[in-house]
Formats: structure tokens, C-alpha cells, sequence
């Protein structure tokens, strides 16, 4: 398992320098945005991969509600899969709207434009930083099961967030992202490349995380033994 | 090319964060899992 | 056929057991009818809502509803804090009553809670804002119930999430806002396109009526887990 760990993380890396290769100097400038239209070749990724994580989540919670009495092993480690998941859609996903932010500034005018996407990928945003909230504020017994309802009430919600955004915003014009133009096979690839890096990346990142908590859970438990004086 | 400089100081100013930002998170996990990794080495397992 | 008689009955218990304490105190209700006038008060403070007619159309619906957001907010915790006292909620969970019952009880009693409240805001917008609504007004006796009810379903059943954790009253709003965003658009725009009339609001509406119906499946599986989560 290590050595495979090590190989996708090598992999990844390789992978997220090549497609930074590619969009910087393989991929051509584009013609009405200029540079700043580099931005997409990293923050588009991390959004799509932000948008998966989630019923990574959602899914390890559903495991972990009904692991948690037949398989207590099984049900923790479904627990860590969730924590891992939810982290690294904070992460994608708050880096994503970053970049957007910044390629909005130049290209839109204004940093901000309230769009149907950028709203509903900020929403999804606060449901995932109030689902690592609630797991930061209820410890003890019992907060893995209400953190893993609230994943499940979110991963409920996400999709009906996206479709009322939709709604909300189809009200106003709003600017496309890259039109109905042609696109450049060159810039494709380079966005392919970035893609699968970040895919690997996310779950190179995810792993690693879910193998910290699982080892934080295993040191929670030999202290809690100790303390009762098993060990 | 006439593009504004705007828009060359924005996109390195993004892919800057880009990569701060996941290597400062990695450096986190990596320090985290040394932590728990040597607090495990210094208790007992359990039954021992 | 007994079964769901059954399990009417012990809703209807739990109901009349909230309307009862909540009848000798009558905190909740006004507190949250304060609230929201302050709400009404202080947001009018921040336009003219007397020159500025059109926009006073267009954004008390949305005063409103974040009020009411607000003061709901301050006052679900409290429903099941009066449970904790006394272990009460340790003889729910040993009670044979299916937990659900309990949570439908509770969430129907604060459904009335804040309908009674919303019942003496409506005239109070109206006039502190000199509406007049331009679209379908009956519309209202749609949009209010299920905008309420996404509002207090969410709301209690998050409230009983947060019951375990430390500072209970802080986390119940951070988790509550992000999940019942869709609802409070669906009604806020509901509620806008009445007042001003310049949208149709079938669609916000429907979107209402699908958030009330999914979450309150979703809250009724759940539930039990919640309350059992040890």
C-alpha cells in the first residue's frame, strides 16, 4: 500500500508539473481574454474534482451510519474517508473560487459577479466548512454519526442549491465562460492533462489525509485504553 | 500583444496562491502525520 | 391503519405537551416577535423606505424572511434545551415511541410558533413599508406555510444535531444557513414576485414544495439516529 502511495503521489506531481508546462508554455494565449485565461487550466479541475468530493463524503457517510453497529472498523475508517473527502473539497474548491475571482477582475471588470455558477459554488463552499465546523465543535461520543447526518442533509442539499442557483440567476445575463467558439485542440489537451493530474492529486491528497486520521484515531483509542488502565 | 498587465499580474498572482496555498497543506498533513506518527511510537499498544 | 392511528397519537402528544409549556411561558413567541420587529425597525433604518417606494417592494420581503430566520434561530434551541433538563431526552430514548413522532411534535409546534408570529408581522411590514402588493396576493397562503415550514423543519431537526455539541447556540446558525439557503431563496423570491409582481412565482413555488418534501424525508430517516447517537 505504501509503495503505491508513493508512486501516485510521484505520479500526481509529474503530472501537475507537466500540465503547468503545458498551460503556460504548450497551450496558445487566448484571443479576447489574453493570459489571464491560463487561469482555467487549474481552477476549472479544481472545481470539477471539488464537485465529486462531496459524495465521496456523502457516500462514506452513508457507510459509517450503517457500519457503525455491525463493524466498528470498517465504520471508522468510512469516518476518516468522510473527514479526508470533505477537507479537500474545502480546499479545491475554496482555491477554485480564488482563481475565479481573480480571472473575474480582469476579464469581467469585477471581482465578484454573482453568477449563477460562482454562487453556487460558493454555497457549496459554506456547506462543507460548516460540516468541518460541526466535527471541530462536538467531540465525544456521538459526533461522528451528527456529522455524518449533516453530510448527508448537505449532499442532499448541493444539488438543489445548484438547480435554484440556476434558476435564480437565468434572470440576468450572464457571462458564459467560453462561449459556443472553437476551442484549440492544444488548449483541450493541456486542460486534459490538468484534469487527470488533478484527479490524481485529489485522491493522493485524500489518502494521505485519511491515513493521518486514521492513525489520530488509533492514538485516540490506545489513550483512552490506557486511561482506563487495559493497556 | 497589447494585453493589459492586469492580466499577466492576475493569473501569476492565482497560480501563486495555486501552489502556496496546496503546498502549505501538504506541509500540514506532513507535520500532522509526523505527530501522530511519533506520539503512537511513545504509548503502548493496547494489550501490551 | 391502527399503526399510523397510533403514531398520530403520539405526535399529537408531543404537540400538545409543546403548545402547553410554550402557553405557560410564552417566551419563545415573543421573543421572536420582538426580534423580527427589530429586525423591521432597524433594516429601515438603513433606507428610506418612504422615498424609496420601489425598492421598499422590492427588498421587505427579504427583511422579512431573514428576520424571521434570525429570530427562529434564537429560539429552537431553546425547545430542546427544556429537554435535556431533568434527563428527559435519555427517557425519550428509551421510550418504545417511535423518535420521529417526537421530532414531527416538536417541529409542528414551532411550525405554529412561528406561523402566530409571522401572523402579526404581515401587517406590521405592510405598514411600516407601505406595501401594497401588486401581484397575486393569495399566493401568500401558500408561500407562507411552506416557507415556514422548510424554515422550522431544518431548524429543529438542527438543532437537535447540534444538542451535543460545546457552544451549542454558536454552531446551530452555522449549520442551519448554508442547508435551507435554497428555501430561503425560494421564498424570499416568492414572497418578492407577490409584493412587487414583476415574476411569476410557480417556479419558486414548486421549488418550495420539492425542499419541504425532501427534507422532510430526509429528517424523518434520520432522526432516530440523531437522537440515538451515543
Amino acid at each position: 500500500m505504501k509503495t503505491l502511495f508513493t508512486i501516485l503521489a510521484a505520479v500526481a506531481v509529474v503530472l501537475l508539473g507537466f500540465g503547468l508546462y503545458q498551460a503556460f508554455l504548450v497551450a496558445p494565449t487566448e484571443a479576447t481574454m489574453g493570459p489571464v485565461q491560463r487561469i482555467f487550466y487549474w481552477h476549472v479541475p479544481l472545481n470539477i474534482i471539488g464537485e465529486i468530493t462531496p459524495y465521496v463524503n456523502m457516500l462514506a457517510s452513508i457507510a459509517y451510519i450503517f457500519l457503525r453497529g455491525r463493524n466498528q472498523l470498517a465504520a471508522r475508517r468510512a469516518d476518516a474517508l468522510a473527514v479526508a473527502s470533505a477537507e479537500v473539497t474545502v480546499l479545491f474548491v475554496g482555491l477554485g473560487l480564488i482563481g475565479g475571482i481573480l480571472w473575474g477582475r480582469p476579464a469581467w471588470g469585477i471581482w465578484w459577479a454573482w453568477d449563477a455558477r460562482t454562487t453556487s459554488t460558493l454555497l457549496l463552499l459554506l456547506l462543507y466548512v460548516s460540516y468541518l465546523l460541526l466535527r471541530r465543535f462536538s467531540d465525544g461520543p456521538g459526533s461522528r454519526t451528527i456529522a455524518a447526518v449533516l453530510s448527508i442533509f448537505a449532499g442532499v442539499d448541493v444539488p438543489i442549491v445548484f438547480m435554484s442557483i440556476r434558476w435564480w440567476r437565468t434572470q440576468h445575463p450572464a457571462p458564459v465562460l467560453t462561449g459556443d467558439g472553437e476551442i484549440d485542440p492544444v488548449m483541450k489537451s493541456a486542460f486534459a492533462w490538468n484534469l487527470l493530474a488533478f484527479f490524481i492529486w485529489g485522491i493522493v491528497l485524500i489518502w494521505a489525509r485519511y491515513a493521518t486520521l486514521r492513525r489520530e484515531q488509533a492514538l485516540a483509542e490506545r489513550e483512552a485504553l490506557q486511561l482506563i488502565g487495559v493497556a | 500583444m497589447g494585453y493589459s498587465a492586469d492580466s499577466i499580474r492576475y493569473l501569476h498572482i492565482a497560480y501563486t496562491i495555486f501552489i502556496t496555498v496546496q503546498v502549505a497543506y501538504v506541509a500540514w498533513l506532513a507535520a500532522r502525520w509526523k505527530r501522530v506518527t511519533s506520539a503512537i511510537a511513545t504509548t503502548r499498544p493496547p494489550g501490551a | 391503519m391502527t399503526k399510523a392511528r397510533h403514531y398520530l397519537s403520539i405526535v399529537l402528544l408531543h404537540l400538545r405537551k409543546e403548545l402547553h409549556l410554550e402557553w405557560r411561558s410564552r417566551d419563545a413567541i415573543t421573543g421572536m416577535l420582538f426580534f423580527t420587529l427589530l429586525i423591521a425597525v432597524v433594516f429601515s433604518l438603513a433606507f428610506d423606505p418612504t422615498s424609496n417606494p420601489t425598492l421598499a417592494r422590492q427588498i421587505s420581503g427579504g427583511i422579512a424572511w431573514i428576520g424571521l430566520l434570525f429570530a427562529a434561530t434564537t429560539s429552537l434551541n431553546g425547545s430542546w434545551a427544556r429537554e435535556q433538563r431533568n434527563q428527559v431526552l435519555d427517557a425519550h430514548r428509551l421510550s418504545p415511541a417511535p423518535p420521529s413522532a417526537l421530532f414531527v411534535g416538536k417541529a409542528l409546534a414551532n411550525f405554529l410558533f412561528v406561523t402566530l408570529v409571522e401572523v402579526v408581522l404581515v401587517p406590521v411590514f405592510v405598514l411600516f413599508y407601505n406595501i401594497r402588493p401588486l401581484g397575486q396576493a393569495s399566493l401568500l397562503w401558500l408561500i407562507l406555510p411552506l416557507g415556514t415550514w422548510a424554515l422550522v423543519l431544518n431548524g429543529t431537526f438542527f438543532s437537535a444535531l447540534s444538542l451535543r455539541s460545546r457552544n451549542r447556540d454558536l454552531l446551530l446558525p452555522l449549520i442551519l444557513f448554508p442547508i435551507s439557503i435554497p428555501a430561503l431563496l425560494a421564498v424570499v423570491n416568492g414572497t418578492t414576485s407577490v409584493i412587487t409582481g414583476e415574476f411569476d412565482p410557480n417556479l419558486w413555488i414548486r421549488l418550495l414544495a420539492g425542499f419541504d418534501i425532501i427534507f422532510t424525508v430526509v429528517a424523518l430517516l434520520l432522526f432516530g439516529t440523531v437522537l440515538h447517537a451515543e
